[in-house]
């Protein structure tokens, strides 16, 4: 328990140092006080949830964190994208695909900063769902369109002028990392976010319609999650602190034992055994359960009551 | 629809026969009362002597309350003629007619397949059975010569930010859209228009539907779908024939002049991924909604049917901006010409490939004109925070054509005339 203190007064510290909670004070402020107390008392049930919001400045610490992890994970991608250029080049198809689903996953482990890109994320990871023109929409660019290519016997030479357009994607979303805002309510509703994103896309194989690679990207999603649970960790109580580390392990070790199964990879949908598929199914949805008590536990914002509608 | 007149019924379609049905299934046929009714008061009880007029004006199943069970069926079809194809509408046409009025079954020589299945009884109750045909664009191809007669209205449904459409759940040639009020009326009269359209038409994709049943407070509440707000509070009044035909019907000189008094059918295949849906606050839930989930009143109210008045909300303090009911139907003057009737169904068709309840709404929605209408709608829904807990995979535009005029017209008449 003396850990979680400690990490508590790291976060309060540091939540004084970035003006968090005002500069009138060099000690922590009434609001921070008693979510301090609260988060102690918490090692004893209730399970969820504390009877006042979390201060907002309690989350910068945990998201200027994410925000280095994810900047670390963006200046990885472009000499993954670099390899899938080189395997195109060398017209050997199977070595792009296989450097396309490291890159693929790389990019899903960002996670927590998805969407808060805008249309640069559309050009990276866009699916041609809703492109009028479909898959052959110019629009349709990127790790799908390099996926659609790869999977469809399409010749690798058309597909270079994608892969470089994805190179140039991701050094402009290096960039572009450092300035887009993350903000609490949305950070903490990501800790389950990206799983419940990979639960519908990804196992479900929508969103890897060719590469059947739900189970790689399922993963990724799960690192990205582990992340973002161990910066917030600190501010989470017990009994759910444990609660959702321990499903969260057991996600993590369904992956190692399939892992170890398929001879050190991580299979296609396609190719899992049915209880394998039960298992990661289950482990999932059982992180995804403990998981969704997290946005509403480390609300940063009170409730406020709904204006009445005169009549 | 018409409660029909219980007695006249009985003697039309023969009494015994009845009496038969009711005690093959069990059912003693004793002295009338509330303790021991009789077999036709049992079915009556049930809803299953209700008929909906077949032959009119407009087609069945557009205006008509919405029932509790659905199947839409979508065709494609295989006839090699224009006259072919006439033909096949004609015999379905009959076969719909004879579902919907109901009466003994069909019977033929004890050594012939019998000419109805049987599965519900040798006497067919019309239990509300409605039977909607409505063309799909792909019908007005080069196909049959009826390129020059396609509404301009019926193109191919337009791909929205956010769909996900899967071509084996979209499109088709045909629409078939069976309602009644249990389900074993509507998987007969599926089963038995098959027997019309097997060599004709192959059945593209089908989809079964279910109305949540009505728990109060009021006859008047809109049942829940299965995100559990209510559905279909703020829909047209179509005992109102102005506004129908403002909304819903083509007039004279809006298209081709077969298509008068038909109308825009529009199918969203919507699945909901209520697993995730269930993980999400309450407040959450309601503002995206803009309802409040209990009670079904807009943000800040008590009853269902309450004006949200927007127009003392300018800001979305109360019901946020993007909320899903502002965006569909903001209640001013210059939107009030984009409403729509819808008639949607919630679906259950099992799990997904990962394991995940596959539930979601079967939307249906009749408009004049889904370019003024349904397309504008389905385009300012485009940015609501509802769009992470749905994905559109299915569905299409069509045309419901007229209906028969009376006993002798067929569904399509108008359009072969031509």
């Amino acid at each position: 328990m003396w850990l979680r203190r400690a990490a508590l007064a790291a976060l309060a510290a540091a939540a004084l140092a970035s003006g968090g909670c005002g500069s009138q004070a060099s000690s922590l402020s009434h609001a921070e006080q008693r979510y301090t107390k609260a988060l102690e008392a918490a090692d004893a049930p209730p399970a969820v949830g504390f009877e006042q919001p979390v201060p907002a400045g309690f989350l910068r610490a945990p998201i200027a964190e994410y925000r280095h992890y994810a900047e670390g994970v963006a200046a990885g991608l472009a000499p993954e994208v670099q390899a899938v250029q080189a395997a195109l080049a060398r017209n050997d198809r199977s070595a792009a695909e296989a450097a396309w689903s490291v890159a693929f996953a790389h990019y899903l482990s960002l996670g927590a900063v998805y969407g808060e890109f805008g249309t640069l994320n559309q050009s990276i990871d866009g699916l041609p769902g809703g492109l009028p023109g479909g898959v052959d929409d110019p629009r349709f660019t990127g790790l799908h369109r390099l996926e659609y290519g790869l999977w469809t016997g399409q010749p690798l030479r058309r597909l270079e002028p994608v892969a470089a357009r994805l190179r140039a994607d991701v050094r402009q979303l290096t960039r572009v990392l450092p300035t887009v805002a993350l903000p609490a309510l949305d950070y903490v509703t990501r800790a389950h976010e990206i799983l419940e994103d990979a639960e519908r896309d990804f196992l479900s194989g929508t969103s890897v319609p060719w590469s059947g690679q739900g189970v790689l990207a399922t993963q990724a999603s799960l690192s990205a999650t582990n992340v973002v649970f161990r910066t917030l960790g600190p501010l989470i109580g017990q009994p759910l602190h444990s609660n959702i580390a321990g499903r969260l392990a057991i996600l993590g070790q369904v992956f190692s034992s399939i892992r170890k199964d398929h001879g050190g990879s991580l299979p296609t949908l396609g190719g899992l055994r049915p209880q394998e598929r039960e298992q990661l199914d289950g482990a999932t949805a059982g992180a995804l359960q403990a998981l969704q008590s997290i946005p509403v536990y480390l609300n940063t914002t009170p409730t406020r009551p709904t204006p009445k509608l005169p009549g | 629809m018409t409660p029909i007149n219980r007695r006249r019924f009985l003697a039309g379609a023969g009494t015994a026969a009845v009496g038969t049905a009711a005690a093959s299934a069990g059912l003693a046929s004793t002295a009338s009362g509330a303790a021991n009714p009789t077999p036709g008061e049992i079915v009556a009880g049930q809803g299953l002597l209700d008929r909906v007029p077949f032959d009119g004006r407009y087609q069945a199943g557009i205006l008509t309350p919405r029932q509790d069970q659905i199947t839409i069926v979508a065709l494609d079809s295989l006839a090699p003629s224009r006259s072919a194809l006439a033909l096949v509408l004609q015999e379905l046409t009959g076969r719909m007619r004879a579902l919907a009025t109901g009466g003994p079954a069909a019977q033929a020589p004890l050594d012939a397949p019998p000419p109805d299945s049987g599965t519900i009884g040798p006497v067919i109750l019309p239990d509300q059975l409605t039977i909607t045909v409505a063309f799909g664009p792909s019908l007005f191809d080069a196909r049959y010569g009826l390129a020059a007669q396609r509404p301009p209205g019926l193109i191919e449904m337009p791909r929205f930010t956010n769909d996900e459409i899967d071509p084996a759940r979209a499109g088709g040639d045909l629409l078939l859209q069976i309602c009644a009020n249990h389900r074993d009326t509507v998987v007969h009269a599926f089963r038995e228009i098959m027997r019309v359209l097997d060599g004709s038409f192959a059945i593209r994709w089908t989809l079964d539907g279910f109305v949540g049943e009505n728990r109060g407070p009021s006859a008047r509440s809109s049942t829940r779908n299965l995100f559990a707000f209510r559905d279909g509070t703020a829909n047209p009044d179509v005992t109102d024939s102005a506004l129908m035909h403002r909304l819903v019907w083509v007039n004279p000189g809006q298209g081709p002049a077969w298509a008068v008094d038909g109308t825009f059918q529009v199918i969203r295949t919507i699945r909901m991924h209520v697993e995730f849906w269930d993980r999400v606050g309450l407040e959450e839930q309601q503002t995206m909604i803009g309802r409040v989930r209990t009670t079904g009143a807009p943000l800040g109210g008590t009853n269902e049917f309450e004006n949200p008045r927007y127009d003392l909300d300018p800001h979305g303090r109360r019901i946020p901006l993007n909320a899903h009911i502002r965006l569909a139907n903001p209640r001013t003057n210059a939107t009030a010409n984009r409403r729509i009737l819808r008639r949607s169904y919630s679906y259950h068709r099992g799990i997904d490939a990962a394991g995940t309840l596959d539930q979601g709404l079967l939307f249906v929605a009749f408009n004049q004109d889904p370019a003024r209408q349904y397309a504008v709608i389905q385009k300012k829904l485009s940015i609501e925070p509802m769009i992470d807990y749905i994905t559109p995979v299915g569905g299409g535009y069509y045309f419901a054509p007229p209906g028969t005029g009376g006993p002798r017209g067929w569904l399509g008449e108008s359009l072969f005339a031509t």
